[in-house]
């Protein structure tokens, strides 16, 4: 094969690859490619079924280990939600339980960005006993006007026998560039 | 060529990876990230997002499957499925995703339903379903959320494509916003598959609009600047084989001389000085091409179109020396092929594809870091080979399996979780199976490329030498010392 004709092959006859795999034989022409691409398929089937064997597996453990751990019952759970608020920079949340604090995070650039794009933090997962509560979530980060920003919110709630969470969210109701912590249970 | 000097320290890795971005969808699953913008009530789903939005695709699907399986995720059920569809196909299980989809495909009248046939339409269409993904892509309604409206539109394209509709395909595209990429890409696909199809004028005028882009549409865009050399390269080569060498000098000075085509930018302008009867000029462009990494397929052939070009311009000494220098270009490529060929038959270039298998990010950042070790010589050039590509996907995919269900098995403790013992010892043995074969499959790949790359350079080795051989010949005729 000439320069020419190998290169003008590989550059036009080959589009670039879209399609996927599906389409791979845009790129090895020929019986062997066919059967390459054959016994690729086949061990793509044989991985994601390994895939889903091993998601089944961390699915039921996980709800096993977490009945364990934290039995319906007395289970209490804390989110954090975020609005998307270009001008607020989150740096940490501190969370207290009747005065103990279950949670203290920082959080990276990844964690700030799945935030702002709906994502919600599962900051605390754990034990409570029937009766009133209180919970205090205290929040640092920098904001236009601010660059020490620090807030508290203190949210008092009552625990039943059956499993609770509460959703803090950082959002700005009244738009003027200040975060507003709210919080609401669910359940 | 842009005269601003030729950078002659390419790091080969770099551009691999410059290139591979421009191509999209072809290797790895696409990022569905930006696809949805997602109202969260409910802290499950939002949960599940988190991760989703950080790349753990696996922590994500395990949420959203607790969630469902425990019937906690009440307020958003048909989110939640739709994200465990797209969960699914980030993560490579295409199969999982295709039966999520379909159950709430059914739901077209909803936007998370609406979503889902987009998403099973891209997967049958991938699967060479066409009429099928045809049909659904036909069923998607205004619900859709508007994030996807242009991946209905390319997906359209990409259909239409495929079925040889090219004037449909090229009304489709028109629909596209002009700042497209995904619309470039399409025109370029569109423009190499009516190339292939004999309609080469509609082909090479589509091509040329790529190649007019205005430079400020893709200043710092890499990936259209490499898009664009293409479609110059292209156009350069199809103007060669025309006869019209003029024109295709324009087009190969189009071409970056940093970019990944540079190479075959080179040893076109130089053909084209030749077939201009320019050959003194032809031996510019060859001789910068020569002082490149030798392992290029372009560097391979300017080693001897130099020799060439200087044999017709009677310049038999300098040929002579050329000619020499070449064998032993060669001789040292063969041997140092055959040395990696040993290395990747004793299992090193796995150890390399299968490192950091639970990350990515990390993965890649050590690709970058990788020295020219015998393992890993060649694997810039095995990575363009799609079977290549998604043959490592797997691979690491399988070895990730591994890791999680390792770890899973340590974890196991005395009480009702025991029971899975088996269940994972299984698995892991179906792990292992998988991660041999599928490494097979690779280092069959590598072998086989190699084994063709040495062929090759043993035919410009026997052309080296019988072109030596006959000059001593000529100037022993000659009576030349």
């Amino acid at each position: 094969m000439t320069s020419i004709t190998r290169i003008i092959t590989l550059l036009l006859l080959c589009p670039l690859m879209v399609a996927g795999i599906g389409h791979a034989q845009e790129i090895s022409a020929g019986a062997t490619a066919q059967t390459l691409r054959g016994e690729l398929f086949s061990l793509d089937d044989k991985v994601q079924s390994l895939q889903k064997s091993a998601a089944d597996i961390n699915r039921d453990l996980t709800i096993l280990e977490e009945e364990a751990q934290f039995p319906e019952k007395s289970r209490i759970s804390a989110f954090l939600g975020m609005d998307h608020l270009p001008r607020f920079d989150l740096h940490s949340v501190d969370l207290k339980l009747d005065g103990k604090t279950v949670s203290a995070h920082a959080y990276t650039p990844e964690e700030k960005s799945a935030l702002r794009r709906g994502g919600m933090h599962r900051i605390h997962i754990g034990k409570l006993s029937t009766g009133e509560h209180r919970l205090v979530a205290a929040f640092t980060g920098k904001t236009p006007t601010d660059p020490q920003y620090s807030n508290t919110v203190s949210f008092n709630f009552r625990k039943e026998q059956k499993p609770k969470a509460i959703v803090l969210n950082i959002s700005d109701l009244l738009q003027d560039d200040m975060p507003e912590i709210t919080a609401r249970e669910i359940r | 060529m842009k005269q601003r000097g030729i950078k002659h320290q390419i790091a080969q890795w770099a551009l691999w990876l410059a290139a591979s971005l421009a191509l999209p969808a072809g290797h790895a699953a696409d990022d569905l990230r930006d696809d949805i913008a997602w109202k969260v009530n409910d802290p499950r789903l939002g949960e599940a997002l988190f991760s989703f939005y950080q790349g753990d695709y696996f922590s994500a699907i395990t949420r959203i499957e607790a969630s469902q399986k425990t019937q906690a995720l009440a307020e958003q059920q048909d989110e939640g499925e739709l994200l465990l569809g797209m969960l699914y196909l980030s993560y490579g299980m295409s199969n999982e995703a295709q039966k999520t989809f379909s159950r709430l495909s059914s739901k077209n009248s909803s936007p998370a339903g609406s979503a889902a046939t987009l998403y099973l339409a891209q997967i049958l269409y991938r699967r060479d379903d066409l009429a099928e993904a045809e049909k659904l892509v036909a069923k998607i309604n205004e619900n859709l959320p508007p994030g996807l409206r242009e991946k209905r539109d390319l997906l359209l394209a990409d259909i239409l494509i495929a079925k040889k509709q090219y004037a449909e395909a090229e009304k489709a595209l028109l629909r596209l916003s002009d700042d497209s990429d995904e619309g470039y890409y399409r025109r370029h696909n569109l423009a190499a598959n009516m190339i292939k199809a004999g309609q080469t004028q509609q082909g090479l005028a589509l091509l040329n609009k790529i190649s007019n882009t205005s430079p400020d549409r893709i200043s710092n865009n890499l990936e259209m600047k490499t898009l664009q050399d293409k479609a110059n390269l292209a156009l350069g080569y199809s103007s060669l084989q025309a006869k019209k060498p003029g024109e295709a000098k324009a087009y190969f000075n189009k071409v970056r001389l940093d970019g990944y085509f540079s190479s075959n930018a080179l040893l076109g302008m130089g053909l084209a000085e030749a077939a201009l009867g320019q050959r003194q000029r032809a031996i510019i462009p060859w001789m910068e091409l020569q002082k490149r990494d030798a392992r290029i397929p372009e560097v391979q052939e300017a080693l001897l179109a130099v020799p060439d070009a200087l044999f017709k311009l009677e310049s038999y000494k300098e040929s002579l020396q050329h000619y020499e220098s070449a064998v032993s270009v060669y001789k040292a490529e063969i041997e140092r092929i055959t040395s990696s060929m040993e290395a990747i038959r004793a299992g090193k270039m796995l150890d390399i594809l299968g490192k950091d298998a639970a990350s990515e990010s990390q993965w890649q950042a050590g690709l970058r870091m990788l020295k020219d070790q015998r393992e890993s010589r060649y694997l810039p050039w095995l990575m363009e080979n799609p079977l290549f590509q998604k043959a490592i996907t797997l691979y690491r995919s399988a070895l990730a399996q591994q890791d999680i269900l390792k770890a899973r098995q340590a974890s196991l403790g005395r009480d009702n979780t025991a029971a899975f013992g088996s269940a994972i010892a299984q698995q892991l043995t179906e792990a292992q199976t998988v991660i041999q074969k599928t490494g097979t499959y690779l280092q069959g790949l590598a072998m086989s490329d190699l084994e063709q790359r040495k062929q090759r350079l043993g035919n410009y080795l026997a052309q080296a030498n019988i072109s030596v051989a006959q000059l001593y010949h000529n100037a022993s005729v000659r009576g030349d010392e």
